[in-house]
């Protein structure tokens, strides 16, 4: 299943963790059992009965019978150290009545809500459908007026001057960033908080990310304005840009969705923290299929480990649907089959950083605001220039890396690259490279 | 959408203008490509990388929270690794350097060569990684501050005592008298033979009596006597076995004193200075202070001195001058009027503080045991019990159970990664079901985790029996199962796991 840094992933607290490590010793549990889609185990608690825990180690998914509103419980995460350091110590045998009760269970409810979907009649539909007309076409007029606002305080902006942009307040850009949140736009706030957050105490840095955003965002405010001149897709993936959020539910049952089964291999994370909220992105990598992904999850202090954690390293073997888009690669786990821990990876790499430029040229053709992607090349050095940490290629041609990388990343990067070229995991950031892992002998490990 | 720009506005134009002279930029960007030639640095490990079992054991290692529980099970694992001639992969190098900045010296300079080149490479570029690379080593004798100084002879006696002495030597004409002396002062708290000819030069030309010297020369002096008198061939030895002859009341040859060699005093130590015992010779000698105002506590002045070289004379030598047993020569010594005074209205020997002195650098398990059933201080206990040899500490604790506890447990004189013995581990776990099961536990949240730095690789067996005997029913299972056999069952558990691999 998973390692133990995995694991610790998965705890939603470090207090859990640790308290789970101090059950990961097979001696502490009275029986540890397996089947080939779980493990099971009891162990004694403070209760009088012992606690049963099990784990749905296909679609991963915990239960266990102590009183705990942790989820996964200390229990939970101890079964599954138990199970990365000392997996010869559960027996195989047949599942008990217990935990084929809460597997068959899982299973149906994954197939009733199929079903329900299918059960609906037409006339429920078309009833359902034109409330969703009519709530869309609200929430258009809304985000249009949004969108004309922005336009305008763009517009202000430039006759004000650009190199004013320093010189504002934080305000200025948070009523706009609240402004555009209630017009149902949020994803046209996150330019203005890009905006906002640039490093203005370096004059070079500042002004040319200034402009690529306004850019961006002027094209995207162009396109809010010609809506309704764009294919149904096209549309789509336009409100997706401005922020507009569509139910995981709807998409994956959408026949005009685009789902793709592989085996996708995590290729790394990276979070950060807004407000109270923490946006992690997962990027993902299609061993068969070569294509990435992108899943976005948000996080707060109440928030519970998710259906189908993702654990860094491993690869799942799962059907994703995309978010729409000119060329999608945002996506959800639709459903996931098994997750492979130890994988022998012989995907194509890149061989050289113009491969990748061409690749990228033709995203940004399909999709001018395309960031986020990842990708995999091979033979690269990390070298040390003037501007910065730099990914040389064999054609002596480099990315810069992102600053966003650890200072402990940076030193096991340097650690493999010297003396030798790397074959290497990355996303394309705003401010470079930011690398994810790398390929040592044909297994994938994340740094 | 853009192709053109239209906008009546000036400030649409420009704004129409940026996003367009973007992508048209973009369109055309060329990659960066280094001009100049950069340094293809190339480090090449000799040695095969520890193999893949390894790494997730120090993951576990490195998560757990007692500081001293991590870092002995770190120096297993670092010996391990280091034993196979391996090294760490540079993929798991970082946290490992991270890890080793938090263990002692001794752990450091072992893992040193499970770093590789590379691991070596990056202690070098990274600051932070510095202290535990190795070069410091020599440069710290040489540029290190005092108190860095005497840590790394400190450890250099223990561990490499002629290197440590080579060390001293080729310094010794660059130190200060203060620094020779607290250099001096290490030789004594660690002596041993390969020191004797260098001391002894030093007594005799560097720091021999002159009519006008400092009074760190003398102390100098002192230190060097007390190391000389450590070696039974030493013409001090001897001389002083000699001169001390003289003092020897030898009994009659009868039958029954040869068969029962009871104790007796068999010294007379003088009421007036002679030839011995005056103030030169024991300042020219032995270096002892003639000022000193300890010397007030003492009846005489000869009983003074007699205090002072008890202190530095190995114990055995008392036992060849007298005929008689150990154990009658400590009664003598510590029962005879003419060494007792009164402290606190108490009247003890004046050896006392003499052999407790002598027992901080030269152990005797012999002397530190009669000690021991004299001594009354619990404080004084705990620390003669420190200077026993293992066997000893492990034999006179299992006989005196009452004085487990974490204290004496922490002060065992074991070795760092020395473990009991399995017998003695055994004694320590029932004790201390069994003070749980008779009421006797004084709730020590930390003995667990003592327990768990020294015990025995062998008591999962023993220890799993208490766990499912009758600890269950006691209603202090929860302080059992949490504080001792938790810390104790993990521990030895992933020391197997380190050693099986």
């Amino acid at each position: 299943m998973f390692t133990e840094q995995q694991i610790e992933k998965l705890a939603p607290k470090e207090s859990t963790f640790k308290a789970g490590k101090k059950l990961a010793l097979a001696a502490k549990w009275e029986t540890l059992e397996k089947s080939d889609r779980a493990i099971w185990g009891s162990v004694r608690g403070s209760g009088k009965k012992p606690y049963l825990t099990q784990i749905d180690t296909a679609n991963i998914a915990y239960k266990c019978t102590c009183p705990s509103r942790q989820f996964p419980c200390k229990h939970a995460v101890g079964l599954m150290l138990v199970n990365s350091i000392d997996p010869a110590a559960f027996t195989v045998t047949k599942e008990p009545d217990y935990v084929q009760e809460w597997l068959d269970k899982r299973a149906k409810r994954a197939e009733k809500v199929d079903k329900e979907e299918k059960e609906i009649t037409e006339e429920e539909k078309e009833k359902r459908s034109s409330a969703k007309a009519k709530r869309e076409d609200d929430k258009l007029k809304l985000t249009l007026a949004g969108v004309s606002e922005l336009k305008l305080w763009l517009k202000d902006l430039v006759r004000i001057g650009l190199l004013e942009l320093p010189n504002r307040p934080s305000a200025y850009f948070d009523t706009m960033i609240e402004r555009m949140v209630d017009c149902k736009a949020p994803g046209l706030g996150g330019w203005v908080r890009a905006l906002k957050n640039l490093p203005y105490r370096e004059q070079q840095i500042w002004q040319d990310r200034a402009l690529d955003i306004l850019a961006k965002l002027f094209l995207l405010i162009k396109a809010a304005e010609h809506l309704d001149q764009y294919p149904d897709a096209e549309q789509k993936a336009i409100k997706s840009l401005l922020g507009w959020t569509f139910i995981q539910k709807e998409l994956a049952t959408d026949p005009n969705s685009i789902s793709l089964k592989d085996r996708w291999l995590v290729l790394g994370s990276h979070s950060e923290i807004q407000e109270d909220l923490t946006i992690t992105r997962y990027w993902l990598y299609g061993l068969d299929l070569g294509k990435d992904a992108l899943i976005i999850r948000f996080y707060n202090k109440f928030s519970n480990a998710e259906h189908h954690p993702i654990v860094e390293g491993t690869a799942i073997e799962a059907e994703l649907t995309f978010y729409p888009g000119f060329d999608p690669h945002r996506a959800f786990i639709k459903k996931q089959k098994e997750v492979i821990q130890s994988l022998r990876i012989e995907s194509k790499l890149m061989d050289n950083w113009q491969s990748y430029q061409d690749h990228l040229m033709q995203n940004i053709q399909r999709n001018p605001w395309t960031n986020n992607r990842a990708g995999l090349i091979s033979n690269v050095k990390i070298v040390n220039l003037s501007q910065g940490l730099a990914a040389v290629d064999k054609d002596r041609k480099y990315f810069l890396l992102s600053p966003e990388l650890e200072e402990d990343k940076v030193s096991t990067l340097l650690l493999n690259s010297v003396g030798e070229r790397i074959n290497m995991a990355f996303v394309n950031r705003n401010e470079g490279i930011l690398p994810l892992g790398l390929f040592i002998e044909n297994k994938y490990q994340v740094l | 959408m853009i192709g053109e720009i239209n906008a009546t506005e000036s400030a649409e134009r420009a704004l129409h203008a940026v996003t367009l002279d973007h992508f048209y930029g973009q369109a055309g960007k060329k990659l960066p490509s280094i001009d100049i030639k950069f340094e293809e640095k190339s480090i090449h490990e000799e040695l095969e990388y520890a193999s893949d079992e390894h790494y997730p054991i120090l993951q576990q290692i490195l998560d757990i929270d007692h500081q001293r529980i991590r870092s002995r099970l770190l120096t297993d694992w670092i010996k391990n690794v280091a034993a196979s001639a391996k090294i760490v992969h540079p993929m798991h190098l970082v946290n490992y350097l991270n890890a080793l900045l938090t263990v002692p010296k001794a752990a450091q300079a072992l893992a040193l060569p499970t770093l590789g080149k590379k691991g070596a490479w990056l202690a070098q570029q990274n600051s932070k990684y510095q202290k535990i690379e190795s070069s410091p080593q020599d440069d710290i004798w040489s540029f290190g501050t005092a108190q860095q100084r005497r840590t790394f002879l400190s450890d250099l006696l223990k561990n490499d005592p002629e290197r440590a002495v080579q060390m001293v030597t080729e310094n010794w004409p660059t130190e200060t008298k203060t620094e020779k002396r607290k250099h001096l002062k290490l030789f004594l708290e660690h002596p041993n033979p390969i020191q004797f000819p260098f001391v002894e030069h030093l007594y005799k030309e560097e720091f021999r009596y002159k009519e006008k010297e400092s009074v760190t020369e003398r102390a100098i002096r002192n230190i060097l006597a007390k190391i000389l008198l450590l070696n039974t061939d030493s013409t001090l030895y001897r001389a002083t076995q000699e001169a001390l002859d003289n003092y020897v009341v030898h009994e009659k040859s009868g039958f029954l004193s040869r068969v029962f060699q009871t104790e007796r005093d068999f010294l007379s130590i003088p009421d007036m200075e002679d030839d011995f015992f005056n103030r030169q010779n024991m300042l020219e000698t032995y270096g002892i202070d003639p000022n000193s105002s300890a010397a007030s506590d003492y009846r005489t002045d000869q009983l003074y001195w007699f205090h002072a070289l008890c202190s530095a004379l190995p114990f055995e030598m008392w036992t060849v001058l007298s005929g008689m047993k150990p154990k009658s020569v400590f009664k003598s010594f510590f029962e005879s009027e003419q060494y007792k005074t009164t402290v606190k209205g108490q009247k003890e020997s004046i050896l006392r503080n003499a052999f407790l002195e002598l027992t901080s650098y030269h152990s005797n398990d012999e002397l530190l045991l009669l000690l021991l059933n004299a001594e009354k201080d619990l404080e004084t206990v705990a620390v003669l019990l420190s200077r026993l040899s293992p066997s000893v500490w492990e034999k006179y604790l299992s006989k005196n159970l009452n004085l487990v506890n974490v204290k004496t447990l922490d002060n065992c004189p074991h070795r760092e990664d020395d473990t009991w013995s399995l017998n003695f581990s055994r004694i320590i776990l029932n004790e201390t079901v069994e003070r749980l099961a008779n009421k006797t536990n004084s709730y020590d949240y930390t003995i667990g985790l003592k327990i768990s730095e020294n015990i025995h690789i062998d008591i999962t067996e023993h220890l799993l029996k208490l766990n499912n005997g009758k600890v269950q029913n006691n209603h202090q299972y929860g302080y059992w199962k949490n504080h001792i056999f938790d810390p104790i069952y993990l521990t030895v558990t992933m020391r197997n796991q380190i050693h099986q691999l």
